[in-house]
């Protein structure tokens, strides 16, 4: 079930209310039902490959915790967790070019990928990881387990919870607060603005770009490459904000995921603030086990590439997600080598807009088909001598063209989404303004979606991963 | 929260209902007006897509048949909304003597135009409209209650018309009149083109052509004479048929001879030179007086056999 669905526009209010209804020791068979319903309008049969792992994940936690050869089960648990992403995810992908190389005819399999398996996956990995590590309690009742793995917020695209997050509040019998409901309820208002008035808008147009790269002009195509920056982040951050806003009504807390990256002055504090859940997920269980920074710098070094690029697998079996992965990764590494050997301090406004830069060009291999894509966007927009102010905002191939009013709205507001939230605390749960400032928010963003909100039913971007 | 909300979407909403009728297309929503409130009962009324909608002029039209007529031509109109159109009309007036349905082989595809037709949503007290803009995807019930909501069914193109004013039309001699709009007045074929010489293609839908059957139905049931017409084309270069413009023609044909129809055929007609045309199918303003009048002439010849005829 999509957020930006009728469906949901039903189903939300009527899970929140008949949580509140529902004596406490049933909420959690309640908020499991509803989960199960929830990831059932996708592909229901999915359903069967998320309760295997359920079922492998809390006995594994289960069994390491009484310390029958817990490093066994640990293994288990990740083999199995790993594997069936392996054969969903890359199987395809690994064969079809060993096919290309070697010449070989190996069979693909073709299946289609359960939505949210990457997310189920490293949250049941997270739980028997902190288990095995003494850091938190296996979980006896298998309903409270299998609520955390399926929790309906955050089921498709995160944020990805740790347990020590989760359990304790489904364990706490939440109380109704108008307050949060009230919190909540302006979260979800602004992610749902996010998505339908922003990214939904400029992404026709960046995806007509790069979709027929040859037929748009440089302008064109810079422009198209700064939607998309913008797109995914008001597409992803979006989701993020419905989904903790949605376990906010519930008074259920979920972590940040989005810290406002856009304001970063470097790409180490841009990695602090975008996907939050999933790079602490990297460097807790990726980077420090890998040894870190703690067996010398070419050690590190090479720890944070492997990061990077593992990382950037996570998000999709492709070349140009392995390219998207390793440019974060050398420009991390010539961030900190020049920060380490050369005490160079460049002006705020410069740190900011190089970082920027570099993210948005990095972006272009993460939105392209291919390599060959990549490469086309990218000479299309170096092209200085096609430089040319007529017909920008045409892309004749796509038989699209954005509007000058479009373009002006969509300007505006991205220029509106930056300045209120540099404004208000990441989860908008308190603002600096006066306390009159959230009712404009809220009212302004109910009638932006209304009005202008794009209705064409379109998945969120991360839910492909 | 949500009440202040409501209440500036309300006022929001009427804001916008307003400025949306004057900005954009107008003659959509003045003649859907006559439709729907028109006190007049025309002797005949035209039904088609744009080759009506630009080409028919009541004005040249009437002073050859000395009739009261009406261009109820609705640029890309399927067979779905000439149907609507239809019902509507013999749901509100008086049945017509003649009903011009012009023939485009595109009214067979599946369209749905009606999905795009959102100055229909403002109409939604007409049952007949709102039961088929709620089959076209449209949550008519939700829009009648909270009228405002129309607005987030809106694509880019006319939510723009919103904040953008259009051009004005250019006025002279009898280019707006009775629905018939044609600002082109003497454009001819290197000027703009909005068709050109694309092969149609695609499945014919049978629900286009239920469409065509239960208008026609209608239409005579309230003892209405039906006339279908193939409008003239460009004549060089020759637009050539394919094998979807076949079958559609033999649907055209095969509909004329069930329901004994008159079939005018101007397709083939070589007085239409391209000076008279915009693009391969539709008229400049003098092309289209040509046309009129040429129509004109031939309604005249079909009233005159009949009042003839034993």
């Amino acid at each position: 079930m999509l957020f930006n669905s009728i469906e949901f526009i039903i189903f939300f209010p009527l899970v929140t209310v008949l949580y509140f209804l529902v004596p406490y020791k049933f909420r959690w068979l309640l908020l499991l039902l509803a989960s199960c319903f929830f990831y059932a309008a996708f592909i229901p049969s999915y359903l069967l490959i998320l309760f295997f792992l359920i079922i492998i994940d809390y006995f594994a936690g289960l069994l390491i915790e009484i310390k029958l050869n817990k490093k066994f089960w640990l293994t288990i648990s990740i083999i199995a967790n790993v594997l069936l992403l392996g054969l969903f995810k890359y199987y395809d992908f690994f064969i079809s070019n060993i096919n290309q190389i070697t010449g070989s005819d190996f069979i693909l399999l073709h299946w289609i990928l359960p939505i949210g398996l990457s997310f189920h996956t490293f949250q049941s990995m997270s739980y028997t990881i902190e288990v095995y590590r003494g850091r938190q309690k296996a979980i006896r009742h298998a309903g409270y387990y299998a609520l955390y793995v399926m929790f309906y917020p955050q089921l498709v695209a995160g944020p990805i919870e740790r347990p020590q997050n989760l359990f304790p509040q489904f364990f706490k019998e939440q109380k109704f607060s108008s307050q949060k409901l009230y919190e909540g309820l302006r979260l979800m208002a602004w992610g749902f603005f996010k998505k339908l008035v922003i990214a939904d808008r400029i992404g026709h147009f960046s995806d007509a770009v790069f979709s027929n790269p040859t037929q748009a002009g440089t302008l064109t195509t810079w422009l198209a490459i700064f939607f998309f920056s913008i797109q995914i982040y008001a597409d992803f951050s979006g989701y993020t904000d419905i989904a903790i806003g949605a376990a906010r009504c519930m008074g259920i807390n979920l972590s940040l995921n989005f810290n406002r990256p856009y304001q970063s002055a470097n790409i180490r504090e841009f990695w602090r603030r975008w996907h939050i859940s999933l790079s602490s997920w990297f460097r807790d269980y990726v980077y420090i086990p890998l040894g870190g920074n703690r067996k010398g710098r070419l050690r590190k070094d090479l720890n944070l590439l492997i990061t990077f690029i593992v990382s950037a697998f996570w998000h999709g079996a492709g070349w140009t997600f392995i390219v998207w992965g390793l440019l974060h990764g050398i420009y991390t590494l010539i961030y900190d080598n020049i920060k380490k050997y050369f005490a160079i301090s460049i002006p705020a406004f410069f740190a900011w807009l190089l970082t920027c830069t570099c993210v948005a060009f990095a972006w272009i291999f993460f939105r392209a088909s291919s390599i060959n894509n990549a490469v086309q966007i990218i000479y299309k927009s170096v092209d200085f001598k096609a430089i040319s102010f007529k017909n920008i905002l045409e892309v004749p191939g796509a038989n699209i063209e954005l509007g000058n009013f479009s373009l002006a709205f969509s300007f505006c507001m991205i220029a509106y989404m930056f300045l209120i939230e540099k404004f208000t605390t990441p989860k908008m749960f308190e603002l600096i303004f006066k306390k009159n400032m959230d009712i404009f928010i809220f009212s302004s963003s109910i009638l932006l979606i209304i009005f202008f909100g794009v209705f064409q039913k379109s998945s969120f971007i991360y839910f492909q991963f | 929260m949500f009440i202040i909300s409501i209440v500036a979407a309300f006022a929001a909403g009427m804001i916008f209902d307003n400025i949306y009728k004057k900005r954009w297309q107008t003659l959509f929503f003045e003649k859907t007006d006559e439709l729907l409130k028109g006190k007049t009962n025309y002797d005949i009324i035209y039904l088609g897509n744009s080759r009506v909608h630009f080409a028919i002029n009541p004005y040249y039209v009437d002073s050859v048949t000395k009739l009261n007529s009406y261009n109820f031509g609705f640029g890309g109109a399927d067979a779905e909304e000439i149907m609507l159109t239809s019902n509507i009309y013999l749901n509100q007036h008086k049945a017509p003597k003649l009903v011009i349905i012009s023939l485009d082989n595109g009214a067979l595809l599946k369209n749905n135009i009606l999905q795009t037709r959102f100055h229909y949503l403002y109409f939604l007290h007409n049952d007949t409209i709102k039961k088929h803009m709620n089959q076209a995807g449209f949550f008519t019930s939700l829009i009648k209650v909270f009228p405002f909501t129309k607005y987030s069914f809106f694509d880019e193109y006319n939510r723009t018309s919103l904040f953008v004013k259009g051009k004005s039309y250019p006025l002279f001699e009898h280019n707006i009149y009775k629905g018939f709009l044609n600002i082109h007045q003497h454009t001819h074929t290197k000027a703009i083109g909005i068709y050109n010489a694309e092969e149609e293609s695609g499945e014919i839908s049978d629900n286009a052509i239920a469409y065509f059957r239960n208008c026609i139905t209608a239409l005579q049931q309230k003892g209405s004479m039906v006339i279908f017409v193939s409008p003239p084309v460009r004549s060089s270069p020759a637009k050539k048929q394919n094998a979807f413009d076949k079958k559609a023609d033999s649907i055209f044909s095969s509909l004329a001879i069930e329901f004994h129809l008159k079939h005018l055929h101007f397709e083939d007609d070589k007085i239409y030179e391209n000076e008279y045309f915009v693009d391969d199918i539709h008229f400049n303003e003098p092309g289209s007086r040509l046309y009129s009048q040429n129509l004109g002439d031939s309604i005249n010849l079909i009233l005159d056999s009949i009042l003839k005829s034993p």
